[in-house]
C-alpha cells in the first residue's frame, strides 16, 4: 500500500504534471503531423528527459506517444492524410464519415476509444506484465512467421472490390518490401546500385504517398464536386459515442485486448494492431459490406487497437529489456540512464518508479479526453480553408513529413512514385490498403520464414513440431483455406459497386 | 509576366544571401548534425545521444542526432562521408566500416572521413539460455566439437555483421570448422537474444551488455567474453583465453568522425572538447551505468587503429569465407 | 483516368516476370539452399497469376471496356494541368530543396500551386505561401529539430 501511495505521490507531483502537459501538448502536434510518428516523437523527447527525473521523464514518454497515436487519426478523418502509420488502416472509413457530414462520429469515436484501448493496455500492464512477457518471449520464428502469415490474410479483409485486384495490391506492397539489403543474406535486392534504397523504401513515404499525395491528385482531377466536404461545421464530438458503446461492446473489448495482445509481441506495434484489428472487425461484423464506406465500426475497434498496443509494448520492454515496438527500443535506453534497468529486478528494487510510470498511463489516457477534444476544435478550422489554398499546404507538409523520415530528398522521391501509381490504381479499382499491409508486414514475413528455414535445414515439418506452433499454423492454413475459397466463389455484385 | 518578376526577386534575394555568407564567423555558428547509422534505442544512438548533449552545453550551438538507419550500416555511413566538410555534419563511425566493403557492400573504408575520436569498444560475449546443460565456454566449446555440424545455431546480428564474425573467429581459432555453427540472421542482438530465449537458438555472440536485462532477468548466462580482460561491470565473467585457452578477441566500437577533409580548425577544436566530454564524470558514469566499454584515442591514432582493424577483419572474413572474391 | 484491367493485367506479368529474372542473380546463404531469391521469387509467381486472371477476366468481358478512359471533365486541357502540375511542383521541391533551401522552395511550390489552382491572384498567393512556409520552417526546423536545409537564406534563418 505504501508503495502505490509513493508512487502516486511522484506521479501527482507538480513536476510530473507540468512535464505530462507539455508532452501531451506535443505529442499531439507531432501525431496530427502527417510523417511525424509516435517514435519520432519519443526520440525528440530523449535528449529532453536527459535532465528530468525518471518519473517525468517516462511520464513525458508515455503522454506524448498515446496523444500521438490518437492525434494521428485528426488529419486522417478530416483529410485522408493519416497522421502515423497506425490511424491508416482506418483513414478511409473516417474520411468518409467526413465527406458525409459525419466528422464529429469519426473524430469522436476515434477519440474516445482510443482512450478505452489505452486504459486497457494500461491495465493488462499493471495485472499480468510479467506472466505475459514470459509468453511472448517463448515465441521463436516459427511461431511468429504463422501469426506474420495469419496477419497477411487481413489483406482479403480490408481490401474492397475485386479480390484479384487486392492480390495485386497486396503483392505489390509485398515486392516494395523486398527492396534494400535483405535481413538473411545481407544481399542488396533491386537498389538499381542506389545506395538510398539499400535500406529499402521507408514506410511512412510510401504511405503519406499512397493516400495523401493521391487524394491530392484525384482533388485536383477534377473529383472537386465529390470531395467538397458537406460539413462546415463540427457538431459535439461525444454525442452518439454512448450509442456506439452499446452497439459494439464486443468490437471494443476485442479490440483493446487484441492491440495489447499484439503490442506485447516484439517486432509488432500499433499500426500491424489496427490493421489486424480493423480485419477482425470486419471479418465478425454483422453488416462487413459497410466497411470502407464509411462506417464506424471499424474505427471503434482499431482504433481501441492502436493505443491499447502502446501499453502491451512496454510489458516485454520492462521485464526483460526486449523491446515491443519501435517506441519502447528508446524507452529501454532511458531506462537504463535513469537506473531503472529493464528486467524483473526492476520491479522489486524500484517498485514505486514503476508504479508511478503505470500511473501516468492512466492519467495520460483520461487527460487526452479534454486534450483531444480541444485538438478536434483547433484542427476542424483546416475544413474551412478553402481548398485551392488547402491542398498545396497539404502537400508541402506532406513533403515535408516524407522528408523528415531521413532527412534527405529521396524520402520525397518514393513518395511521388508511390503516390502517382497509387492514384493510378485507385482510379482503376485497385484498393492501396492491401499494399500499405504489404510493406507492413512483408519484412516480418520474410524474415522469419528464412530464419525458420535456416533453423529447420528445409525441413518443412519443424514448422510444426513445436506445440504453439502447430497450433498456429493449422489456424492459418484453415484461415487461408476459407479465404481461397471465397475468393473463388463468383462475386457478388455489391462488391463491383463499392469497388 | 507576374513570374518574371518573381523569378527576380528571388534571384535578387539569392545573391545578398550568397554574399552574406562569405563573411563566416568561427565554427559553429550554426546548429551542427550527428549522423547516427544505426537504429533510435540502440547502443549506438544512446552513445550518440549523451555525447551530443555535451558537446551542445559546450558548443552553445544545438547538436541533432539524426538516424540513418538501413542496409547493414552503408546507408549512414555513406551519408557522413559524403556530407559537405565544413564542420557542420558529424557522425559516429562504427566497426561496420571495415567489414561492408570487404563483404562487397559498397566501396567505402576508412578512408573517406576525418577521424577525431574512438570512444568505446565493447568485446563479444558468449551467450546461452539460463537453463542449459554447459557452464563453461569450454563445455560449450567441447560440445560443438563433439556433436555433428549444425547441432547447435548461433544468431545476434545480420548474416556477415560483427557478431556472426565473433562466433565463426572463435571456432576458427578453437580448431573447428568456422561454419559448424550455422548462423541464424537476425536484425539486432535483441531479436536474436529473444530467440535465443525461445528456444529457437543455442548461442548468441552479441556483446555482454547487450545482454544485461536477460541475464539479471535469470534467462540468459554469458560463458565468456572475447577480450582480454574482463568487463569490471560483470566480474564474474571470464575472457575466452581464461575459460577455454582459445586466444580469440574481437569487438565492436564506435567513433566520432567527419567526412574527409574537415577544415584544420574544427579539428583543433573539436578533439580537446571531444577528450573532455570523455573525460568528465556524466559520461563515465552513463558508459558505466549501460556497461559500455570506454576507450580514448585521438585523430591519428583512430586512423591507425581503423587501417589496423580494417586489415585484420579483411583476414578473418576471407579465411570464413564471409568477404567477396 | 480508367486504365482496363488487360493493362494492369500485361504490367502485373512483366513485372512478375522481371522480379524472377532478377531474382535468379541473387545469391543462397552460405551452407542452405536458398537465400534472397526464394521470397522475391514467389511474389514474382504470385504477380504471374493474378497477372493472368486480369487479363483473361478482361477479355472475357462484353462489351470489352476500352484500354483507356478519361473522364470528359477531366480531360480539359486546364484540367489536365492542374494535375501535371503536383507531380511537377513534387518534382522541383526535390530538385531545388538543396540548391535553393527550403523557405524559397517551400514559397515557389505552395505559391505556384495557389495561383494555379485559383486561377490568378498571384499576389495574394505569394504572401500567402510565404507566410506558410516561414511558419513550417519555424514548426519543423526549430520546434521538431529537423534539418530542412537553409540554402540561400542560411547567414539570415540560422
Amino acid at each position: 500500500m505504501d508503495t502505490i501511495l509513493t508512487a502516486l505521490s511522484y506521479a501527482l507531483a507538480p513536476s510530473t504534471l507540468v512535464v505530462v502537459f507539455f508532452a501531451s501538448l506535443f505529442g499531439l502536434f507531432v501525431g496530427a503531423m502527417p510523417g511525424l510518428t509516435a517514435t519520432l516523437a519519443t526520440a525528440l523527447l530523449v535528449p529532453v528527459t536527459f535532465f528530468m527525473e525518471p518519473v517525468p521523464a517516462l511520464a513525458a514518454i508515455v503522454s506524448a506517444t498515446a496523444m500521438a497515436i490518437f492525434a494521428g487519426d485528426l488529419p486522417g478523418a478530416l483529410l485522408r492524410i493519416p497522421g502515423t502509420p497506425a490511424s491508416a488502416a482506418y483513414v478511409d472509413d473516417a474520411y468518409r464519415l467526413t465527406l458525409k457530414g459525419q466528422a464529429e462520429l469519426a473524430l469522436g469515436a476515434g477519440l474516445v476509444f482510443s482512450v478505452i484501448g489505452g486504459l486497457v493496455g494500461a491495465l493488462v500492464l499493471v495485472i499480468a506484465a510479467p506472466l505475459l512477457a514470459e509468453i511472448a518471449l517463448s515465441f521463436s520464428s516459427f511461431e511468429y512467421f504463422w501469426l506474420s502469415l495469419l496477419g497477411l490474410s487481413c489483406a482479403v479483409f480490408v481490401a474492397t472490390g475485386k479480390p484479384v485486384k487486392g492480390a495485386v495490391s497486396l503483392l505489390l506492397g509485398l515486392f516494395i518490401s523486398t527492396i534494400g539489403i535483405d535481413v538473411a543474406a545481407g544481399y542488396p535486392r533491386f537498389t538499381f546500385g542506389i545506395t538510398e534504397l539499400m535500406g529499402g523504401v521507408s514506410f511512412i513515404p510510401a504511405m503519406i504517398g499512397m493516400f495523401a499525395l493521391s487524394e491530392v491528385l484525384r482533388w485536383a482531377v477534377g473529383h472537386r464536386r465529390a470531395g467538397v466536404l458537406v460539413q462546415q461545421r463540427i457538431g459535439n464530438i461525444f454525442r452518439g459515442q454512448l450509442g456506439l458503446l452499446r452497439r459494439y461492446p464486443l468490437g471494443l473489448i476485442r479490440g483493446s485486448l487484441l492491440g495489447t495482445a499484439i503490442g506485447i509481441l516484439p517486432g509488432a506495434g500499433a499500426d500491424v494492431a489496427a490493421w489486424v484489428s480493423y480485419a477482425v472487425s470486419k471479418r465478425f461484423s454483422r453488416e462487413p459490406e459497410k466497411f470502407g464506406t464509411g462506417h464506424v465500426e471499424g474505427i471503434v475497434e482499431a482504433g481501441a487497437a492502436n493505443n491499447g498496443a502502446l501499453g502491451g509494448a512496454w510489458v516485454p520492454a520492462l521485464v526483460f529489456g526486449i523491446p515491443g515496438d519501435s517506441v519502447t527500443a528508446i524507452v529501454i535506453g532511458v531506462l537504463y540512464m535513469k537506473g531503472m534497468d529493464p528486467g524483473p529486478t526492476v520491479m522489486l528494487e524500484r517498485p514505486e518508479l514503476l508504479y508511478a510510470v503505470f500511473s501516468t498511463f492512466f492519467l495520460a489516457n483520461l487527460l487526452m479526453l479534454p486534450f483531444g477534444w480541444l485538438a478536434i476544435k483547433c484542427f476542424r478550422r483546416v475544413l474551412h480553408v478553402p481548398r485551392e489554398v488547402l491542398m498545396p499546404a497539404i502537400l508541402l507538409l506532406c513533403m515535408v513529413g516524407a522528408f523528415a523520415i531521413n532527412n534527405t530528398v529521396f524520402g520525397v522521391g518514393i513518395m511521388l512514385v508511390l503516390g502517382v501509381l497509387a492514384f493510378f490504381m485507385e482510379e482503376s479499382g485497385f484498393p492501396v490498403a492491401p499494399a500499405i499491409l504489404g510493406i507492413v508486414l512483408g519484412p516480418l514475413v520474410e524474415e522469419n520464414f528464412i530464419t525458420s528455414m535456416i533453423k529447420a535445414e528445409g525441413h518443412v515439418l519443424a514448422f510444426f513440431e513445436r506445440p504453439i506452433a502447430a497450433g498456429l499454423g493449422i489456424l492459418t492454413i484453415l484461415v487461408w483455406a476459407m479465404t481461397v475459397r471465397r475468393a473463388l466463389r463468383p462475386e457478388p455484385q455489391i462488391a463491383v459497386s463499392a469497388g | 509576366m507576374r513570374r518574371r518578376q518573381l523569378l527576380a526577386a528571388a534571384s535578387a534575394s539569392a545573391i545578398v544571401a550568397l554574399t552574406a555568407t562569405k563573411a563566416h564567423a568561427a565554427w559553429p555558428e550554426r546548429p551542427i548534425t550527428i549522423i547516427v547509422p544505426w537504429g533510435a534505442g540502440g547502443g549506438t544512438d544512446a552513445t550518440a545521444r549523451i555525447l551530443a548533449s555535451l558537446m551542445e552545453r559546450e558548443l552553445g550551438v544545438p547538436v541533432n542526432v539524426v538516424n540513418r538507419t538501413g542496409g547493414s550500416g552503408v546507408v549512414g555511413h555513406s551519408a557522413i562521408a559524403t556530407a559537405t566538410p565544413d564542420g557542420y555534419t558529424l557522425g559516429i563511425v562504427t566497426v561496420e566500416i571495415g567489414m561492408m566493403h570487404w563483404a562487397g557492400l559498397t566501396d567505402l573504408d576508412w578512408r573517406a572521413y576525418t577521424p577525431l575520436a574512438l570512444y568505446n569498444e565493447d568485446p563479444a560475449g558468449v551467450q546461452v539460455r539460463a537453463d542449459a546443460p554447459w557452464n563453461t565456454a569450454k563445455e560449450l566449446l567441447d560440445a560443438i566439437r563433439s556433436n555433428p555440424p549444425g547441432t547447435f545455431k548461433a544468431s545476434g546480428t545480420g548474416q556477415g555483421g560483427i557478431w556472426h564474425l565473433a562466433l565463426a573467429g572463435m571456432l576458427a581459432a578453437a580448431g573447428m570448422e568456422p561454419d559448424r555453427v550455422p548462423w541464424v540472421p537476425s536484425q539486432g542482438a535483441a531479436p536474436g537474444l529473444q530467440d535465443l530465449v525461445a528456444g529457437g537458438v543455442d548461442i548468441v555472440t552479441c556483446s555482454v551488455p547487450e545482454a544485461k536485462g536477460l541475464i539479471d532477468a535469470g534467462k540468459v548466462k554469458s560463458l565468456a567474453v572475447m577480450a582480454s580482460e574482463r568487463n569490471p561491470v560483470f566480474p564474474n565473467v571470464p575472457t575466452l583465453e581464461e575459460a577455454t585457452g582459445v586466444k580469440w578477441t574481437l569487438g565492436a566500437w564506435r567513433g566520432v568522425a567527419g567526412p574527409k577533409g574537415l577544415p584544420q580548425e574544427v579539428v583543433d577544436r573539436l578533439v580537446p572538447l571531444l577528450k573532455k566530454i570523455h573525460d568528465s564524470q556524466e559520461f563515465r558514469d552513463f558508459m558505466a551505468q549501460r556497461g559500455f566499454g570506454v576507450i580514448w584515442k585521438g585523430p591519428a591514432e583512430f586512423a591507425e587503429f581503423m587501417a589496423q582493424r580494417d586489415a585484420s577483419l579483411g583476414e578473418v572474413m576471407k579465411k570464413l569465407g564471409l568477404a567477396k572474391a | 483516368m480508367v486504365f482496363a484491367d488487360r493493362v494492369w493485367g500485361v504490367l502485373a506479368l512483366l513485372g512478375g516476370l522481371a522480379i524472377i529474372f532478377a531474382a535468379r542473380s541473387f545469391p543462397v546463404i552460405p551452407g542452405q539452399a536458398y537465400g534472397s531469391a526464394l521470397v522475391p521469387t514467389l511474389i514474382g509467381v504470385g504477380f504471374l497469376l493474378c497477372g493472368t486472371i486480369l487479363i483473361v477476366g478482361d477479355l472475357r468481358r462484353s462489351p470489352r471496356p476500352p484500354v483507356f478512359h478519361l473522364d470528359p471533365e477531366a480531360g480539359s486541357p486546364s484540367r489536365l494541368l492542374d494535375v501535371l502540375s503536383v507531380p511537377a511542383a513534387v518534382l522541383a521541391f526535390i530538385l531545388l530543396l538543396h540548391p535553393l533551401g527550403f523557405v524559397p522552395v517551400a514559397t515557389l511550390v505552395v505559391g505556384g500551386l495557389i495561383w494555379r489552382f485559383r486561377r490568378g491572384r498571384p499576389l495574394s498567393a505569394l504572401i500567402t505561401a510565404v507566410t506558410f512556409a516561414l511558419f513550417t520552417d519555424w514548426l519543423f526546423r526549430h520546434l521538431l529539430l529537423v534539418p530542412l536545409p537553409l540554402g540561400l537564406l542560411s547567414s539570415w534563418l540560422g
